[in-house]
C-alpha cells in the first residue's frame, strides 16, 4: 500500500470518489460513517480519483466487482488536507484509479468527527452519481 | 428634417400631466395596501409604452432606422397620487432642458413632446380590451410586443387586478387572464406567480437546474443562477420546502419551470421516513450487509436507540437519519444548523455517544447519554443543549 511521498496527490481540486454502502444512504443522505475508516481500513478511507474515472464508470466498475453502492459522493484533496489528512494514489490490479485517504493515527473519535465534516463537503457537492449530472 | 415636434407644443411639456389611472382590487390590494413589489409592475407598463412608441415612432418615419436620441428620456412616468381605495394615477412628465441636464454629445434642446406615447396608450388600452372580449389582437399591435405584457402584471396574485383608465374613458380590466390571453396569441408559455410546496430531487449542475415534485407529481424545473447555489440546493435531495417566486406556465396554466424565486426557507433537516420504520429496516438488514462475516444490527442496540430517539423526539428534538454500523451498533445522524451531530449505540453499551462538531469552526461537543436515566427525555435535551450553547459562544 503505497502511502509514500511518492504517491502523495497534490492537487486540491482533485475529486476523490466514495463509493456510499446503499444502506448508509437514507433518504440522498449518505451518513458520516461513509467517510471514515472501519476498523478493518487499517486508516485509510478507499477513493477513485476522478482525473482518471468519472463517477458514473467508477460506480459501474465497482458495482461489476460484486460490491455494492447506493451512489458516488466526493470530496477534494484540500478538504482532506484541511482536515490534515493526506491522499495517495494506489492503484489496484482491477481498479487503476484507486486512491487512499489517510486518517494517519487519528482516534476513533477524531475519525468520527473528520468523517462529519467530509460527509457535508461531499454532501454540499451532491450526489456525482446516479442520483444527479456530474457536477 | 427635425425630430422634433411643433414648437408650440414645447411650452407645454414642462410640468407633468395625468397619463393613466390605475385601480388596483382584489386580494391584498382590498387590504388597502400597495406591495412594493407591484411598483416594478407599473414600471413594466412604462417599459411596455416605451418600447410600442419607439415602433409607432418608426412606422410614421419609415425613413429613419432609429429614434431621436432622448426619445426615451423624454418620457416619465411616475406615480403622481395614490388615494383611498387603492386609486393610482401614474403622470407623464417630459423634462425641459432647465429640469433635466443635457448630456455632453446632445444639443441643449428642450426634449420634444412625441405623440407616440400617447398614441402607445391607446394601443394598449385597444388590446386589452380585445383580449378581454376574446378577440385577436389588433392587427397593427406589433406581435414582437406581446411577450412584453408578461411582466406588466407578473407579480399579480390570482384575484388580483387593475383597472386602467384615461379621462372619460370606460375603465378596462386587467388581471392575469387578460396579460395570460395576450401572451399566448403569439407564444406557448406565460409568466406568473408561483408559491407552493415543492420536494427536492437532485439536479443537472451543468444547466444549472434543480429539478423538484410538485404536491401532484408534477416534476418541475427551478432555475437557480449561481453553481454555489446550485450545490446548495442539491444538498436538499428529498426535503420538502415551500417556494415563492415567478415561473412560466403552458396553456393549461400547467406550472413549468420556476424562474425566479425568495429565499427558500428549509425547515430542520429531517427525514420524511418516521423513526419507527428506519429503526425496522435496520433491525432487518441480515449480517454480512458490510462484509463477510460482518454481523446484523444488534437488537439491543436498536432497541436503545429505538428508545432514546423517543425520548429525544417527545423533546421537540427534530428525527435523525439512522444508519447502521459495521460492528453491530447504530448511529443516528443530524446536520443541524451549521452542526453535525451524532448520538452512536454499540452492541451492549449502555449510554449513546453523543457527537457535535461544527463545520466551519473548532466548536464541538462531546457526551454521553445513559439510558437508564431518571428522565431520559430530560437528560437527552440538556445535552442536545450544549450544541445551542456552543453556538452562541
Amino acid at each position: 500500500m503505497p502511502v509514500d511521498e511518492a504517491s502523495k496527490l497534490s492537487h486540491v481540486d482533485e475529486i476523490m470518489l466514495r463509493q456510499v454502502l446503499p444502506l448508509w444512504v437514507q433518504e440522498g443522505r449518505p451518513s458520516s460513517a461513509a467517510f471514515s475508516p472501519n476498523s478493518n481500513d487499517e486508516g485509510n478511507l478507499s477513493v477513485d480519483r476522478r482525473t482518471i474515472i468519472d463517477p458514473k464508470l467508477a460506480f459501474e466498475a465497482y458495482l461489476q466487482r460484486g460490491l455494492k453502492s447506493g451512489g458516488v459522493w466526493g470530496v477534494s484533496v484540500g478538504e482532506c488536507h484541511k482536515e490534515g489528512l493526506d491522499c495517495y494514489s494506489d492503484p489496484l490490479d482491477d481498479n487503476a484509479a484507486h486512491a487512499l485517504v489517510n486518517f494517519g493515527s487519528a482516534s476513533r473519535n477524531e475519525s468520527r468527527r473528520i468523517g462529519g465534516r467530509l460527509r457535508d463537503k461531499a454532501h454540499s457537492r451532491g450526489c456525482l452519481h446516479p442520483a444527479s449530472d456530474p457536477v | 428634417m427635425s425630430d422634433y415636434p411643433e414648437q408650440d407644443a414645447i411650452g407645454s411639456q414642462a410640468g407633468s400631466e395625468e397619463f393613466i389611472r390605475m385601480r388596483l382590487a382584489g386580494g391584498r390590494f382590498d387590504t388597502h395596501l400597495v406591495p412594493f413589489d407591484v411598483l416594478s409592475d407599473l414600471a413594466a407598463y412604462r417599459e411596455l409604452v416605451v418600447d410600442l412608441a419607439r415602433v409607432l415612432f418608426k412606422r410614421s418615419h419609415p425613413n429613419r432606422r432609429k429614434v431621436p436620441r432622448g426619445f426615451t428620456d423624454s418620457f416619465q412616468l411616475g406615480i403622481e397620487s395614490l388615494t383611498p381605495g387603492n386609486s393610482v394615477t401614474l403622470a407623464s412628465r417630459t423634462f425641459s432642458n432647465e429640469a433635466y441636464a443635457p448630456l455632453e454629445d446632445q444639443p441643449s434642446f428642450p426634449f420634444p413632446a412625441h405623440t407616440e406615447f400617447v398614441a402607445a396608450r391607446e394601443m394598449i388600452f385597444e388590446v386589452i380590451a380585445c383580449a378581454n372580449s376574446g378577440l385577436p389582437l389588433p392587427e397593427d399591435f406589433p406581435r414582437n410586443l406581446a411577450s412584453k405584457f408578461n411582466r406588466f402584471g407578473r407579480n399579480f396574485r390570482q384575484s388580483e387586478f387593475l383597472e386602467l383608465s384615461e379621462g372619460g374613458r370606460t375603465p378596462v380590466r386587467y388581471g392575469g387572464e387578460t396579460r395570460k390571453a395576450i401572451v399566448l396569441e403569439v407564444g406557448n408559455s406565460y409568466e406568473g406567480h408561483v408559491e407552493g410546496d415543492f420536494r427536492f430531487d437532485g439536479g443537472r449542475c451543468t444547466e444549472g437546474l434543480i429539478h423538484l415534485i410538485a404536491d401532484d407529481a408534477a416534476t418541475i424545473d427551478l432555475v437557480v443562477s449561481n453553481r454555489d447555489e446550485w450545490s446548495y440546493l442539491n444538498s436538499k435531495v428529498g426535503q420538502t420546502a415551500r417556494i415563492t417566486g415567478l415561473g412560466l406556465f403552458d396553456r393549461q396554466d400547467r406550472l413549468l419551470k420556476i424562474t425566479e424565486y425568495e429565499e427558500i426557507p428549509f425547515g430542520p433537516s429531517e427525514p420524511i421516513a418516521s423513526t419507527a420504520a428506519r429503526l425496522r429496516e435496520i433491525e432487518d438488514t441480515p449480517a454480512g450487509w458490510y462484509s463477510d462475516g460482518n454481523p446484523a444490527p444488534a437488537s439491543s442496540a436498536v432497541a436503545s436507540m429505538r428508545t432514546l430517539l423517543e425520548a429525544m423526539e417527545s423533546s421537540g428534538i427534530p428525527r435523525p437519519y439512522i444508519y447502521p454500523l459495521p460492528e453491530g451498533g447504530i448511529v443516528a445522524e443530524w446536520s443541524w444548523g451549521g452542526w453535525e451531530i451524532s448520538a452512536t449505540v454499540e452492541p451492549g453499551s449502555d449510554a449513546a455517544e453523543f457527537l457535535a462538531v461544527n463545520i466551519d469552526g473548532p466548536g464541538e461537543v462531546e457526551d454521553f447519554i445513559y439510558f437508564n436515566a431518571e428522565d431520559l427525555a430530560a437528560t437527552a435535551l440538556r445535552v442536545w443543549s450544549q450544541v445551542n450553547m456552543e453556538e452562541s459562544r
